[in-house]
């Protein structure tokens, strides 16, 4: 237990660890300070002197990132010299700022136009020629750099050199020619990060890149079904469609962080092949149809389930209730491990979001959710059966869901419970039936700490009333 | 009610009503023997308005003849009716940078309160005096980009420049 301490922040009584950052204590406090450089996920560098503050006692201001929380203190940012001091620091990072907002993607979640506006001088003092830096750099993994915009904070360079250790960046050059060069190609999977701790416009995502302005959008507080670490996300959205997902701190799982692999899990929800309803494959070609002839055609027929890792526990609570005491069979298919088993940082191998709840609530229900029951399940299936094949809404392995679909061809009646017509192979089934995606859910996941996340619903894409215990409710036919 | 008005209460009935009709007889022999009427014998005659007056909107265009627009959106925002619809992409010119492959106005929707012309930064979208829009209702009523910037009635199909061009904006930059 680490001793407490009290101070004064503009007269506001905070307690917080001693010695901690005095910066962090305030902004934890919910006091607004102005800052570009400090991020509690890096380490100090006190580059952009915006947070700057006067203590009682010390002749001149200092940066409050850089000074620790002592007892009795006493520290305030709302005299006229600390706000003389915001301005002129201001207009310095303006100096050779293009302006070119009408075009930049930052616009909107911008530091510099939000301190301007707070705190700018509406007139600026430069009579000289701005210095211009290289605009639209492609520097790799879906980041795009403009040196012009940047303001020099270092938090990116800090970035690769602190948490993914691969010193892809750095400021070259001296004074007001100092830029942020890259080195070759930025090479980790942690890169995108960098466009969300850039303050301003100089690093954006390619994958983003003009597609919405970010006042359209809306954020989504939910968990990240990538893989099992389960990184809390969100997901920003409009009723176009979602356009990025983006971490939120969660200090228990991901910090600030989130890996590349889990910026992509947003795309099969809003895109062209959504399902709206029940579609009917005619030679290869799905149609939409009434879901009532489905109901028809499995009424008779001995039903049996593929479920998904990928559903909430309260989903399996449910799909276990409707079928319970009738002769539905059930297993899991498990998605196989991807890549290295874990990275050292966030991503791991094990692709399942909620194994564990799976395999917790096959557990509950008396069934069996190993691949022995899969396989037992799959060689037995005959032309009297009706299967449904929930299929998992991010799949890394193709070739490998594949060979689960060649096995259940001699099904009589195929049904794959899926969220869009994504796989080529999907063409083997006779229906398919629409389920919400993760982002149009409320329910819980089970990461790999056996912790619950929360997902939570947006805005729906598509046909999101019906989860997979509604089809399980046919089994009673 | 007629007898509280002014000409009756000021000079009595008879004398009130001999006025009023003699300010009517006037106005009416007046018209048949003068022609001098209020209204045009439109589409012959058409009346012009003032550039100032609000009617179809017009893109302008560069000196190079692409369109003008950013496409910052800033329009499609302000837009009250919410009838301005843009859709960017990546421009190969890495000064422009950002420019829109589609620019829609559905006019049935527009109010032409002129909000969009007021909201644009580098005077991308202006609302001119034309104001002759009317067509079928099978007709479908959005203004695409060609129709806004390069429709007949604008410099022969050519386009209006904009006042704020690249080059002026570089200029600006220092």
């Amino acid at each position: 237990m680490t001793e407490k301490v009290k101070f004064k922040w503009n007269g506001k009584e905070i307690e917080a660890d001693k010695g901690s950052n005095l910066l962090k204590a305030a902004l934890d406090n919910g006091i607004e300070v102005a800052h570009y450089c400090y991020h509690a996920g890096l380490s100090v560098a006190g580059v952009c002197r915006m947070c700057m503050v006067e203590q009682d006692g010390v002749p001149r201001p200092f940066p409050a990132c850089n000074a620790s929380c002592g007892e009795g203190i006493v520290v305030r940012n709302d005299t006229p010299k600390i706000k003389s001091s915001i301005e002129a620091t201001l207009s310095f990072h303006l100096l050779n700022h293009p302006l070119d907002c009408p075009v930049c993607d930052q616009a909107g979640e911008c530091g510099l136009q939000d301190y301007y506006m707070k705190h700018g001088q509406y007139d600026s003092q430069m009579v000289d020629k701005k210095v211009h830096k290289d605009k639209v750099q492609d520097i790799g993994r879906n980041v795009m750099l403009d040196a012009e915009r940047c303001i020099l904070c270092s938090r990116c360079t800090r970035f690769t050199e602190e948490v993914t250790k691969t010193h892809e960046l750095g400021i070259l050059n001296r004074g007001d020619h100092a830029e942020i060069t890259v080195n070759e190609k930025l090479k980790n999977n942690y890169a995108q990060n960098l466009v969300d701790i850039c303050p301003v416009g100089a690093l954006t995502s390619k994958d983003f890149r003009f597609k919405q302005r970010v006042w359209f959008l809306e954020e989504v507080q939910t968990t990240c079904i990538g893989c099992e670490t389960g990184c809390s996300v969100k997901v920003s959205e409009n009723k176009n469609g979602a356009f990025r997902v983006k971490p939120s701190y969660d200090h228990e799982v991901n910090g600030h962080w989130m890996c590349d692999d889990g910026r992509n899990i947003y795309k099969h929800v809003s895109g062209a092949l959504r399902l709206f309803g029940a579609q009917e494959n005619l030679n290869g070609l799905f149609v939409p149809v009434d879901e009532f002839k489905t109901h028809q055609l499995a009424k008779g027929k001995t039903l049996k389930f593929i479920l998904s890792t990928g559903l909430t526990n309260q989903e399996y609570e449910k799909f276990f209730e409707k079928i319970k005491g009738k002769s539905a069979q059930v297993a899991l298919y498990v998605l196989p491990n991807q890549g290295e088993d874990f990275d050292g940082l966030l991503t791991r191998g094990d692709k399942n979001p909620n194994l564990r709840g799976a395999r917790k609530a096959f557990e509950d229900a008396g069934y069996d959710s190993s691949q022995n029951a899969l396989d037992k399940l799959l060689s037995s299936v005959s032309s009297n059966d009706a299967i449904f094949v929930v299929v998992p809404e991010i799949i890394y392995n193709e070739d490998h869901f594949n060979t689960l679909i060649s096995k259940v061809e001699k099904a009589g009646l195929k049904i794959a419970l899926t969220h869009g017509e994504t796989l080529s192979t999907l063409r083997a089934f006779d229906f398919l039936l629409p389920i919400p995606t993760f982002v149009e859910k409320n329910g819980d996941i089970i990461n790999f700490q056996n912790k619950k996340r929360a997902l939570r619903s947006g805005i729906s894409y598509g046909e999101t009333s019906k989860d997979v215990s509604y089809y399980a409710g046919w089994v009673n036919l | 009610m007629i007898l509280k008005s002014d000409l009756y209460r000021e000079h009595g009935f008879l004398k009130g009503l001999y006025l009023g009709l003699k300010l009517t007889m006037i106005t009416m022999l007046k018209n048949i023997f003068k022609q001098e009427r209020m209204t045009l014998n439109y589409p012959e005659e058409k009346y012009f308005y003032s550039d100032r007056f609000k009617g179809k909107h017009v893109l302008t265009v560069k000196e190079d003849g692409t369109l003008r627009c950013t496409s910052c959106m800033l329009c499609s925002t302000y837009c009250p009716a919410q009838c301005i619809h843009i859709v960017a992409a990546d421009d190969s010119d890495k000064e422009v940078e950002k420019a829109p492959v589609s620019f829609e106005i559905e006019m049935l929707r527009c109010v032409f309160c002129g909000f969009c012309e007021e909201a644009c930064p580098v005077d991308a979208i202006r609302l001119t005096n034309e104001y002759e829009m009317s067509g079928h209702a099978e007709q479908e009523w959005v203004a695409d980009h060609y129709e806004l910037a390069f429709r007949k009635s604008l410099n022969n199909g050519k386009g209006i420049v904009s006042t704020v061009d690249d080059k002026d904006r570089l200029k600006l930059r220092l």
